[in-house]
């Protein structure tokens, strides 16, 4: 059991989404750097599913209610427990009492905005619909279907086997799976429907220009300012599903890449789709910097996702593997 | 030998991937495994232990205790984990050992002051390779 | 890109979009049913959504290539028989205008009617629910008059409450819960259309049928 006693807006539990209720209008939800919240699953030895809590705004503080194994993934945010100051990327034991405290992302090596908790067993809320991600929408799943405040309590999952180890940690992602362009963090995106009826200016602007993150970006979508993308003609598509991902343009030119939280459905014309592979790195993406969009093909999207997958399958078998030598306590 | 120098010990141990030592006095004799504390009366001896012992209080060099890639930092920062010069608590991470994604801490078996980094940021190294030297804290 | 054939396109790797051909009507929504619960069977779908006369497939794993499953839709597609639903029909009272309808302006001003001949023109049909998108509970609508089509705003509001009544393009709807909207908000009711403690948790769904009800009108 943890107790928040400091969080800014919008730290929410999450996991890996809500699958199979688009049908009922339920978006997925889900951690937006999925890679950063496996990662911490890893270390824990937990399930790689299981829920922890995206953060957000900075400083979080909690306070340990009883002996627990941690995992700190995603921003460096300088944490610290108690006095004792930890890595980026690491999983640590607490002792009942004790304090972990995060502050502001250091963004010198990776520009990074967003930071995981996870916990030994994983972060025990109810399970709804299949998920334990909070619904901001619909305020449902996670902790009442809301963001945390100070004063909520937390509880851990039944631990798994051969959990609680501290003390070892990962190799970010972002360093291990770079990807550039012109000096920006890039994602890759494949065209979508509309693609063709764009022009060829909004072509060159999409692939070749940088693209800002304004403040307007959430969970629900980041809104992006550049040169505006203009249709040859206007279109008006009729409502569809859609994941997170699509690139949609409205009529001012300006496009919203829809992330975790975004509507299963929608009718403004897509440009692209950022590929599935490619979502964390967006979501790490900091208001005010700057990306950009890389053209690429079906089979390097899906080698992309098999890519990220063997990364976590060697991280899952060195950690549990270090896990084993370690320790048997 | 204090109950202090227990957690050391088992913090060296952790390090050198040692899962049972056996310490003789002339009125104790005391074991340590991976999996907890066993103290007896027992005056049955083992006068390697003590010799092990001696090797490790006064040891100065902190070895690989896995093949890895050898880094003084954390890849996500800029500065040392403990550059020369710094005071050190037991059990504090004087560099990291990267093997694959995975990051182990190389960590400080004694309250110290290191010393040299033997081997230079990033170079892959062997099981038993000397990485740092740690100059131990004056006796309690 | 109204066309007789229908188009199928990737919306990344995570889902397929079938875009059935024709102008929006029931008896190719019916097909889209029909087209949805038989795709929902194949082993490398894990849900199949209908929207407005279209068919979104996500992949429970994205495929090495999509051509056979491609190939397969049109297939389905073709054979597919209109699937009828007899579904409930629900009354909705809705306050036409004022505070709870901060677009009704624009709607007035795009479509040259008054705010009373919108209401009684959008209040008329029984509509039909097509589809559930856009939000927990939220049920896209079939059978607006098109005298009343709009386009969606230019910039989307970030909130509109729950309850909301919009018209975004061709189509309108009730929101179920506060949240971001391209749509024109003219008017608002009172009706709880999801909880996720219910099975289904929808109050709604497709074949299901709506009636509006003018409970006042706020010039």
């Amino acid at each position: 059991m943890i107790e928040i006693i400091a969080t800014g807006a919008l730290a929410t539990v999450q996991d890996h989404g809500r699958g199979g209720a688009l049908k009922w209008g339920v978006g997925a939800s889900g951690a937006l750097d999925n890679l950063a919240l496996a990662a911490g699953n890893i270390l824990l030895g937990n399930d790689e599913h299981a829920a922890g809590v995206e953060i957000q705004i900075f400083p979080f503080q909690v306070r340990f209610l009883e002996d627990c194994a941690f995992a700190i993934t995603g921003a460096d945010c300088g944490a610290s427990l108690d006095d004792l100051p930890l890595p980026p990327w690491w999983v640590q034991t607490a002792s009942v009492g004790q304090i972990l405290s995060l502050g502001i992302p250091r963004q010198r090596i990776w520009r990074a905005s967003r930071a995981y908790l996870c916990l030994a067993g994983g972060v025990d809320v109810p399970l709804v619909l299949g998920s334990r991600s909070t619904q901001l929408r619909g305020t449902f799943g996670g902790l009442e279907g809301r963001p945390l405040r100070s004063g909520d309590r937390l509880r851990a999952g039944a631990r798994a086997n051969g959990a609680g180890r501290g003390g070892f940690g990962l190799s970010p992602p972002a360093l291990d799976l770079p990807l550039t362009e012109g000096g920006l963090p890039a994602v890759r995106v494949l065209p979508a429907a509309e693609y063709a009826q764009y022009t060829e200016a909004a072509h060159q602007a999409l692939w070749n220009e940088p693209w800002r993150v304004t403040p307007q970006s959430d969970r629900y979508g980041y809104r992006l300012d550049g040169a505006p993308l203009h249709l040859i003609a206007p279109i008006e598509t009729r409502s569809h599903g859609i994941v997170p991902g699509v690139i949609q343009v409205p009529p001012n030119g300006q496009p919203i890449v829809q992330m975790r939280d975004a509507q299963p459905s929608g009718g403004y014309p897509k440009i692209g789709v950022v590929i599935e592979a490619d979502l964390w790195r967006l979501g790490q993406a900091p208001i005010g910097s700057r990306i950009r969009f890389r053209q690429t093909s079906w089979d390097e999207a899906i080698a992309a996702g098999e890519l990220n997958a063997r990364w976590l399958a060697e991280a899952r078998r060195l950690a549990d593997l270090y896990r084993g030598r370690t320790g048997s306590s | 030998m204090s109950f202090d120098d227990l957690s050391d010990l088992s913090a060296w141990m952790a390090e050198a991937g040692i899962d049972e030592l056996e310490l003789t006095g002339p009125s104790f004799r005391l074991r340590l495994d991976s999996g907890g504390v066993h103290a007896h009366d027992d005056l049955a001896d083992d006068r390697q232990s003590d010799t092990r012992l001696d090797q490790m209080l006064s040891s100065k060099v902190i070895a690989a205790s896995t093949v890895g890639i050898f880094l003084h930092r954390h890849p996500l920062h800029e500065a040392a984990l403990a550059p020369e010069g710094t005071q050190v608590r037991a059990g504090q991470a004087l560099g990291l050992l990267r093997i694959g994604p995975l990051l182990v801490p190389v960590i400080a078996p004694l309250d110290g002051i290191v010393g040299a980094l033997l081997v230079a940021h990033a170079t892959p190294v062997g099981f038993g390779t000397r990485l740092v030297e740690l100059h131990p804290a004056s006796a309690r | 890109m109204i066309s007789d054939q229908p188009r199928i396109s990737v919306l990344g790797t995570s889902a397929l979009l079938f875009e059935a051909p024709g102008e929006t009507d029931l008896a190719t929504q019916e097909r889209i049913w029909a087209l949805a619960k038989e795709a929902e069977c194949w082993p490398e779908i894990r849900e199949a959504v209908p929207g407005m006369n279209n068919l979104m497939l996500s992949f429970s794993r994205p495929p090495a290539c999509c051509k056979p499953i491609e190939d397969r839709l049109h297939a389905a597609w073709t054979a597919a028989v209109p699937m009828r639903i007899e579904g409930h029909l629900v009354e909705l009272p809705v306050v036409y205008g004022g505070d709870g309808g901060p677009h009704m302006a624009d709607v007035m001003a795009h479509t040259g009617l008054d705010i009373d001949q919108i209401a009684a023109i959008h209040s008329a049909p029984t509509y039909v629910v097509y589809a559930l998108g856009s939000h927990p509970g939220y049920c896209y609508l079939g059978g607006m008059d098109q005298r009343l089509a709009t386009p969606r705003r230019k910039t989307p509001v970030v909130s509109i409450p729950g309850g909301a009544v919009s018209i975004g393009g061709a189509q309108t709807g009730v929101s179920a819960s506060a949240g971001p909207s391209g749509w024109n908000t003219v008017g608002s009711t009172s009706m709880r259309f999801f909880d996720p403690a219910l099975d289904p948790p929808a109050l709604l769904r497709p074949g299901d049928r709506l009636q509006f009800k003018i409970a006042k009108v706020i010039r």
